[in-house]
């Protein structure tokens, strides 16, 4: 695995760069850091890119618009170690299995008191950090507070809230968002050699998660997407065979579960935005606002927030423990309610009597 | 040196200098001063308001070689063992991270570690921090060692989470509570430490960082070395609202007022502003729902500024702000925006937790408060029970005319069809105290029936929460109510068979409960009288049977609905079978 990281290749975060470089270059890099924000933003990249830059001896020091930039000079041993992830002062911690142990944060503890081997400091990254299970996220937190001097310490997390409250408080937070419209989708044309249509579109569609754009095929997503909401129109939901039979379909793998009710929700959401933003700026299907549109027009703004309510519910009762097929049945109903419930109140008796055959 | 940060930098060395927790202090020191050390301690509080940094000036104290080896208030911070106390070296000061070491074993080795005399100072000192992490074997095999050390070992405890801690330790330790550090504590704090540092912050900064620091002084000061980390010795506001990713005034301001006049592409786009300046939902949510925690004060107390924690300027503000919506409205979007705030919690796009706050908070009608609503049922229901005679006389609140609103500037309404304004306009006053009575006897309980239902619900209420009171309940017979405005009357009757039923009720301890349901249910208080029924027999049947008759209408009607409802008739399509028993969830 190779990690080309470097400040200046990371789009957005301008803010955590600019705090980051800042401490570096006047020497007061925090012993322990959080770097937290949603998820496939950046974070653990530009936590190695810090890293990278920390460690490097002869890092390239400039300046422009009156702050200080430094940037890792990507040549020296050092540079090419952390590249091909065998720097021994740099140490990455992950979940083994679903969890960080109490183990590995011990195994940590140990190697931490020894000094540096190359670099000035050692550093410690810790991705998902809120994946440690209770013991170890105690027994962490002396370390936390008072590791020795040569060490920093990074967790990432895209579940900041998960954590303990004694833990955020012995790290300096660093806050990550999705890099606006604006700058992911010209470093996508950029980067990916896309058309500015596809660029924009992929932006919009990944909603800035950087991770996600970087490896996506612009074309293939727009299809899955379309396919998820095809379920959703009015006559294969009043299918009720039809409508088993999709979501077998649609849940058929943890992935395509969480995909599938990740774009109901970004569709609902669209859903009850959409006659409040004309110009269609806020929507994240900015494709097709008209279909949109006449999809919203036959529902209740009531009837999309209790659905996108109870897909809140769901995601949040970890949906790949729960039957998945099933998941994304109650999902389909609520909407096929949603859908019917509107149309036959207040229509020609005739229609009714043939939605309720 | 390496660089610290400042909160270990500027880690208290003595008593006075331990910020916002004096009551442990001041006990200490007169202990330490009346020779009354205790050998336990438990020092317990939220993270970051320095219950570690007390245990090391209590350790420091105690073993203090420079004054004749007694213990001392003001540690001398010179003497070897203070300065071995500072690095963290001393031999006689053993701090253990419970978190780490929580097993019996570590406490089987701790134990054999006491028996052992102090090497310099006078006292051997164990400080077990996150002492909640301990097993509850580890606890127990602690107990006796606890109870009676050796007259050198002085235990000191820190925890987050004292109710994790077994009653046996708590009851063999000194326990201390520590509060969380006001924000004028931790200003006073960080005005200190700029000062000292040469750091440029402004008071409004200063109130930024006390405000996100919610009471801990180790965040407020990790807050300052980032604002510092970015911004150098003078830190802008604008460099601190982006370190703690709060929203500016005006776009909290912005928000407010386009969230009261129910403006929701406005408070849309605001969002998306959020969201481009890369800032902290969650954050903006919880400023959000203050904001709307001031308008309330301001609309409900007469001197808003002792509740508000902000300058005359602002508090007018909000005072302008305040007639744009009723106490009962901030209260909806209180309710909704804290919900959302929990919401937050485990969502994957957490900006559209924060979009569909908003366009509920914009979209929905306006609830009418749940007391008119009620003053107006008890109006149409004696305007029925009156046969219509007297109703043109009754006041119908939906008549009261919604010009006087239109009058506050920079309102905008948005005409409702049948709601009534939400009012800062004067609600109807209140007639004199009137009372009907409706006897609900053969001739008329066939008019309302409304009390009959309602009793009813309070009866199957008080069955769900608690179910012998509603039982005794259960055995009465609605005889009369009256309807007041400030109370209802109701009167129940037992007869000879259930009087015993009727003592039940009226026993003291059953009194509240019944009391808040029938509250509840009849939106106002209720006196309930209980009388001995002196009825035949047979009426007493026929009003049983009344009130039987309409549970038995309810289920009837449940029953034709269900049957008639799609998803059942395609369930029996598919599956071939009939339905025999319908019942409620």
């Amino acid at each position: 695995m190779s990690f080309e990281t470097a400040f200046e290749r990371i789009v957005g975060h301008a803010h955590a760069k600019a705090v980051l470089t800042a401490a570096l270059a006047t020497d007061r890099v925090a012993h322990a850091y959080l770097f937290h924000g949603e998820a496939h933003i950046g974070k653990f990249l530009t936590a190695m890119a810090f890293a990278k830059m920390g460690l490097c001896p002869h890092p390239k020091i400039g300046r422009s618009s009156g702050r200080p930039t430094l940037a890792s000079c990507g040549q020296c041993p050092s540079c090419l170690a952390v590249d091909s992830g065998s720097h021994p002062d740099l140490q990455i911690v992950r979940p083994d299995g679903v969890q960080i142990k109490i183990r590995q944060i011990r195994d940590l503890q140990n190697s931490i008191v020894f000094k540096p081997m190359i670099g000035s400091r050692k550093w410690f990254l810790i991705d998902e950090a809120d994946a440690m299970n209770p013991e170890a996220a105690n027994g962490f937190l002396k370390t936390l507070e008072e590791p020795p001097d040569h060490s920093v310490l990074i967790l990432v997390s895209a579940r900041p809230q998960a954590l303990l409250p004694t833990i955020l408080s012995r790290c300096q937070a660093v806050r990550f968002s999705p890099p606006p419209l604006q700058a992911l989708s010209p470093w996508l044309q950029k980067q990916r050699g896309l058309g500015p249509e596809e660029a924009r579109l992929l932006a919009t569609l990944s909603m800035g998660r950087i991770g996600i754009a970087a490896e996506g095929d612009p074309a293939e997503l727009k299809i899955e997407r379309d396919r998820i909401l095809g379920a959703l129109s009015k006559e294969r939901l009043e299918d009720p065979a039809d409508l088993f039979s999709q979501s077998d379909d649609l849940a058929a793998t943890p992935e395509q579960l969480d995909r599938s009710l990740d774009t109901i929700e970004i569709w609902l959401r669209d859903v009850l935005i959409v006659p409040h933003d004309p110009d269609a700026s806020l929507l994240i299907n900015q494709d097709i606002p008209e279909q949109i549109m006449a999809w919203g027009r036959a529902v209740s703004t009531d009837a999309v927030l209790e659905t996108l309510t109870l897909i809140h519910l769901l995601k949040r009762a970890a949906p790949r423990n729960l039957n998945h097929a099933l998941v994304l049945e109650t999902v389909l109903l609520k909407l096929r309610d949603a859908v019917i419930g509107e149309s036959t109140t207040g229509s020609k008796t005739g229609e009714a009597g043939r939605v309720r055959k | 040196m390496e660089y610290q940060v400042s909160a270990r930098k500027w880690r208290p060395q003595t008593f006075e200098e331990v910020v916002g927790q004096t009551h442990v202090a001041r006990t200490l020191i007169n202990a330490i001063r009346q020779g009354r050390v205790a050998h336990a301690y438990l020092f317990s509080g939220m993270r970051g308001v320095g219950k570690t940094t007390m245990a090391r000036i209590l350790a420091k104290s105690l073993n203090c070689a420079s004054a004749s080896n007694e213990p001392t208030v003001a540690p001398c911070q010179a003497c070897p063992s203070c300065q071995a106390i500072t690095a963290g070296q001393s031999a006689d000061v053993i701090e253990i991270d419970g978190a780490s070491n929580r097993g019996i074993d570590e406490v089987r080795e701790l134990r054999e570690a006491v028996k052992y005399a102090p090497m310099a100072g006078k006292y051997r000192i164990y400080i077990i921090d996150e002492v909640h992490m301990l097993t509850k074997e580890a606890f127990n095999a602690l107990l006796k060692t606890l109870e009676e050390p050796p007259s050198h070992v002085v235990f000191i405890f820190a925890t987050t989470e004292d109710h994790k801690i077994p009653s046996t330790i708590l009851s063999r330790c000194q326990h201390f509570r520590f509060k969380r550090i006001t924000r004028q504590a931790i200003i006073a704090q960080l005005e200190r430490i700029i000062r000292e540092e040469g750091i440029r912050i402004t008071g409004p900064g200063l109130g930024m960082i006390a405000k996100a620091a919610d009471g801990s002084l180790r965040d407020a000061l990790s807050f300052l070395d980032q604002g510092v980390a970015y911004g150098g010795k003078e830190v802008s506001d604008l460099d601190l609202q982006m370190i703690l990713g709060a929203a500016g005034r005006e776009l909290l301001l912005s928000m407010v007022k386009a969230i009261l006049r129910r403006q929701t592409a406005e408070a849309l786009r605001r969002v998306k502003e959020l969201a481009d300046h890369g800032m902290d939902y969650r954050q903006f949510t919880g400023e959000l729902l203050e904001y709307l925690r001031h308008l309330v004060m301001v609309k409900s107390t007469a001197a808003p500024e002792e509740m508000i924690d902000l300058s005359s300027e602002e508090v007018d503000e909000i005072r302008q702000l305040s007639s744009l919506a009723s106490i009962e409205e901030l209260q909806r979007l209180f309710g909704l925006f804290s919900l959302a705030l929990e919401s937050f919690r485990g969502a994957v796009h957490p900006g559209f937790v924060l979009e569909m706050a908003v366009i509920r908070a914009t979209q929905i009608q306006p609830l009418e408060s749940f007391e008119k609503l009620l003053e107006r049922l008890h109006l149409l229901e004696q305007s029925v029970v009156e046969g219509g005679s007297r109703s043109q006389s009754t006041r119908m609140p939906t008549a009261v005319p919604s010009e006087t609103k239109a009058s506050v500037p920079n309102v905008q309404i948005k005409p409702t069809v049948d709601t009534e304004p939400m009012s800062a306009v004067q609600s109807p006053q209140p007639g004199p105290a009137r009372v009907k009575t409706v006897e609900i006897n053969s001739e008329t309980s066939g008019g309302p029936g409304l009390p009959l239902e309602r009793w009813g619900m309070a009866v199957k209420r008080l069955l769900q929460e608690k179910p012998n009171v509603g039982s005794y309940l259960e055995k009465g017979v609605v005889q009369e109510w009256a309807c007041g405005d400030e109370k209802d009357i109701l009167v129940v009757g037992y007869d000879e068979g259930a009087a015993v039923f009727a003592d039940l009720i009226q026993k003291e301890e059953n009194q509240p409960v019944i009391a808040s349901v029938l509250r509840e249910v009849f939106g106002k208080p209720v006196e309930l009288k209980v009388v001995r029924q002196e009825r035949s027999a047979d009426e007493r049947q026929q009003l049983k049977l009344k009130q039987d008759q309409q549970t038995q209408q309810q289920r009837k009607r449940i029953q034709q609905e269900t049957l008639a409802h799609p998803l059942v008739k395609e369930a029996l399509n598919i599956l071939g079978g009939e339905v025999i028993d319908i019942r409620e969830p």
